[in-house]
């Protein structure tokens, strides 16, 4: 009968609610938007750089036990355009320390082994921190961004009460937008966090599993160079 | 601190065009579904239509019911009388209107006869006798059919008032039921000797069931008595209530005399 209550009962578009959001409200559903944006745009940088990783891994480990010799690999892994990276620059340090300490006389086998161990190992360090770059951040917008969304809505549950007070009669028409303006902000949240805490746990599982390689790695190339010492 | 380290750089612009579309994909499906949700709301105002619609229906009933009985009468009167529809129209809507219309027919034999002498007076009397004889015949012949409206009116009324009467009988029959349930409950040893009587005011929603707690608006002077009636009235919940929603009305909020040991 009143045409005012079906005018807002009817007007309950994404748009509306956005807008219809008090200040605060408004600010949490902005800071999460940019959180969403940003995790995204880091999930997608870890998505190809992690997937590159692997495949540098791959081909790498297929060019390193095809048999070749090791001064031509050495060669080809320097000689490239980029700066090696992942497993080719553990290679390439441990190498290039081996031969530097091999040239020097008066070293035990085993210092020279030592000394090549510890520069693949800062590679190593080096590279593992590449890979785990960003992913502390979406560990912390998986856990944080439910919380700060849960902040607006209830923050805008409150409003919606409070304006309630005045009311002699309360009916759910009264509520009812202010509750889904609020939850908005939950909402923002969760579509936040989901991805995040997704992404974080592929990405650990995906990190883990290259530098248990490059681990296995080091040691094969310790024990190689060690019998052409 | 950078917010992307130095090797990533050339994948940055790929992977921030790439989130802004995933944020505009979402954004869209999402508008999508919200369009699909407005029609909801809109079937739920309805629900608030209905609430309201009984009492609409019988304030436009009785406005209904009269033009279409009153179309036969107007045509009958129009019929023998061509001469002064306009004025005649008028005077039906009057006598409609009165149910003794007794003085403004006195009033229009009293206009006309001037008037027609005015007009002729060379008139001879015989010819003006029997004009005034016509006249009075025609006036008894409106009588005549003035009664006949008349009767059919009282009729009219008779009939309302038994439908009213019908209505009455029914709502009073569910009252009675409503008492013999509250009955029931009562226990008959807390009101003691005596016939206590108590009016009680209780609202009751569509199926029966009884909001709130029920008032004792005139005690019966006995107080265990009327809490014992309170209780048997929430224990009698949901009461015995018709289901058309005209005669629903009378017992949304039902005020009720109870006598609890009858």
């Amino acid at each position: 009968m009143n045409p005012s209550t079906i005018n807002a009962a009817t007007d309950t578009s994404l748009l509306t609610l956005l807008t219809g959001a008090s200040l605060p409200v408004q600010l949490v559903m902005a800071v999460l938007l940019l959180i969403s944006l940003t995790s995204w745009w880091y999930i997608f940088i870890k998505v190809f750089t992690l997937n590159d990783a692997e495949k540098e891994a791959v081909d790498f480990e297929h060019a390193f036990w095809s048999g070749g010799d090791l001064n031509k690999l050495y060669e080809r892994v320097t000689g490239g355009r980029r700066r090696p990276h992942g497993m080719s620059s553990i290679f390439e340090a441990g190498f290039k320390e081996y031969a530097r300490l091999k040239r020097q006389d008066g070293l035990e086998v085993s210092d020279i082994m030592e000394g090549s161990r510890r520069a693949m190992r800062a590679t190593y360090n080096r590279e593992m921190d590449e890979l785990d770059a960003h992913l502390p951040f979406l560990a912390s917008v998986g856990s944080v961004s439910p919380y700060i969304g849960l902040f607006g809505t209830v923050w805008g549950i409150m409003n919606a009460f409070r304006g309630l007070s005045n009311v002699a009669q309360a009916t759910l028409a009264q509520v009812a937008p202010g509750i889904a303006e609020a939850l908005i902000a939950t909402a923002i949240g969760l579509f936040a966090a989901i991805p995040a805490v997704i992404a974080y746990n592929r990405f650990a599982a995906s990190v883990d599993r290259l530098a248990v390689r490059y681990e296995s790695f080091m040691e094969e190339f310790t024990n190689i160079l060690q019998r052409k010492a | 601190m950078s917010m992307i380290r130095t090797h990533e750089n050339p994948l940055a612009l790929r992977a921030g065009v790439l989130s802004v579309l995933v944020h505009g994909v979402l954004l869209a499906v999402l508008l999508v579904s919200f369009n699909w949700k407005s029609i909801a709301p809109a079937s739920v105002a309805e629900v608030e239509l209905w609430d309201k619609l009984p009492t609409q229906a019988a304030a436009a009933k009785p406005a209904q019911v009269p033009p279409v009985k009153l179309k036969p009468v107007v045509k009958v009167v129009k019929a023998p009388e061509p001469e002064a529809p306009a004025e005649l129209k008028a005077e039906i809507q009057l006598k409609k209107k009165l149910p003794k219309p007794a003085e403004p027919k006195i009033d229009k034999t009293v206009e006309k006869k001037p008037k027609k002498t005015l007009l002729k007076p060379e008139l001879d009397p015989k010819v003006r006798e029997d004009k005034v004889r016509k006249l009075q015949q025609m006036l008894a012949e409106e009588d005549q059919q003035d009664a006949r409206q008349a009767q059919k009116s009282a009729a009219q009324a008779a009939k309302v008032a038994q439908v009213g009467a019908a209505n009455k009988a029914v709502i009073d029959g569910y009252a009675e039921k409503i008492r013999n349930k509250i009955r029931q409950f009562v226990n008959p040893q807390l009101c003691g000797a005596g016939k206590p009587e108590m009016e009680l005011a209780v609202t009751l929603i569509p199926t029966g069931e009884v909001i709130g707690t029920p008032r004792i608006t005139k005690s019966s002077g006995i107080t265990a008595c009327d809490e014992s009636v309170e209780r048997a009235v929430l224990q009698a919940s949901p009461l015995p209530v018709p289901k058309e929603s005209e005669l629903f009305n009378q017992f949304r909020n039902l005020k009720l005399k109870f006598r609890p040991l009858d």
